[in-house]
């Protein structure tokens, strides 16, 4: 919603520029020659004065680089907040107070959801690994041990981003015919497919928070889906998995 | 980009993050009229079945115009989020299911 009001903003001042047929030099009046300062009619008519190099000087340098008077680019300033009722946090609340700290600490941080990708990634999951590949051998002889067939297979599909979502019209989802199988243990190497590493986490806990990649994929379908139809048109409802793989998901959404 | 939410019945107010922010907003402020403004249109407001198990709460469920995102989180049970009480489209999203290792590890 910020970048389609800054892209619309942008598109008004292309538009501005475009009608423009002689080059736009800010701060001249049409009744005088393009030569002279909008002041030179103060001083002498044919004289730029030193007063107006330094002021060109001053302009902001986006104004400068799109050639666009500060009027115009004074708009981009961040979307109004949402007008209706509310009350500040104190950071002091018990129940609420973190929120305050969370936001103070990292609002606009987009950083914070790493790729997995990120050298700090790599050394969380270098750090972490052969953690890992114990908790997965131990599992792995308990499974046996169970008679746990099933072990360290995957217990869902792998679908591609397109597919994750599926919606038609009437509101009723379907699922995705596909069922590509998906190699997934703790000892593959995709974790760097899978995951992503969520720099946010409280101040008591110093390492990172790992998500699944495909929360971000499904916010990125959530943000086109809201963008879309004029904005909101639609709702969304989430669902989880309960029990890991005990039902079989189409009968979880067909019923 | 603001964010309404509730995730726990035993909240009173809802929570707005706003602008590096934290906000309480009750109930009674958010009007119809209110949440229609084209300067909420930007705004998201998440809602967990932990909060409300009956499904969406009513003071969101206005018909046609512009308005916020809704997003509701519930579990899979369909009595929880079934479509059929609700006269309006609905995207249902449903994630890949999570493989053992990662239930274990996340």
């Amino acid at each position: 919603m910020v970048e389609n009001s800054v892209g619309g903003l942008i598109f008004e001042v292309e538009n501005y520029l475009a009608e423009s047929h002689e080059p736009f030099f800010p701060f001249t009046p049409h009744f005088l020659p393009k030569h002279t300062s909008p002041l030179a009619h103060m001083n002498h008519p044919r004289r730029p004065t030193p007063r107006l190099k330094r002021r060109y000087t001053s302009i902001d340098q986006a104004a400068r680089l799109t050639n666009t008077p500060p009027s115009v680019m004074t708009p981009l300033i961040p979307p109004r907040p949402p007008r209706f009722k509310r009350k500040p946090i104190n950071e002091d609340d018990e129940d609420f107070g973190h929120y305050v700290t969370y936001c103070e600490k990292y609002w606009g941080h987009a950083e914070d959801y790493g790729p997995s990708k990120w050298p700090l990634a790599d050394k969380f999951i270098n750090d972490h690994k052969d953690t890992w590949k114990m908790q997965a051998e131990r599992d792995k002889v308990q499974g046996h041990a169970e008679g746990d067939t099933t072990e360290h297979e995957d217990l869902g599909r792998d679908r591609s981003p397109e597919d994750e979502m599926d919606v038609s019209e009437d509101g009723v989802s379907s699922m995705s015919s596909s069922t590509v199988r998906m190699k997934n243990s703790a000892m593959s190497t995709d974790y760097h497919e899978s995951c992503r590493l969520l720099h946010a986490a409280p101040s008591s806990r110093k390492n990172p928070i790992l998500i699944r990649a495909e929360y971000s994929r499904i916010y990125d379908r959530l943000m086109s889906i809201h963008s879309s139809n004029g904005g909101g048109r639609r709702k969304a409802v989430i669902t989880g998995q309960p029990g890991i793989g005990n039902l079989p998901l189409h009968r979880l959404i067909r019923t | 980009m603001p964010v309404l939410f509730k995730i726990d019945s035993s909240w009173d107010p809802y929570i707005l993050l706003d602008d590096q922010k934290a906000y309480k907003v009750d109930v009674s402020d958010l009007a119809l009229y209110e949440l229609q403004k084209s300067e909420n249109q930007q705004m998201w407001i998440l809602i967990d079945s932990m909060a409300f198990p009956d499904g969406i709460p009513p003071e969101f469920l206005f018909g046609d115009g512009p308005r916020p995102m809704l997003v509701y989180s519930s579990s899979p049970q369909c009595s929880r989020w079934k479509v059929e009480r609700y006269n309006m489209d609905i995207t249902t999203i449903v994630m890949n299911a999570w493989s053992k290792w990662e239930a274990e590890l996340l």
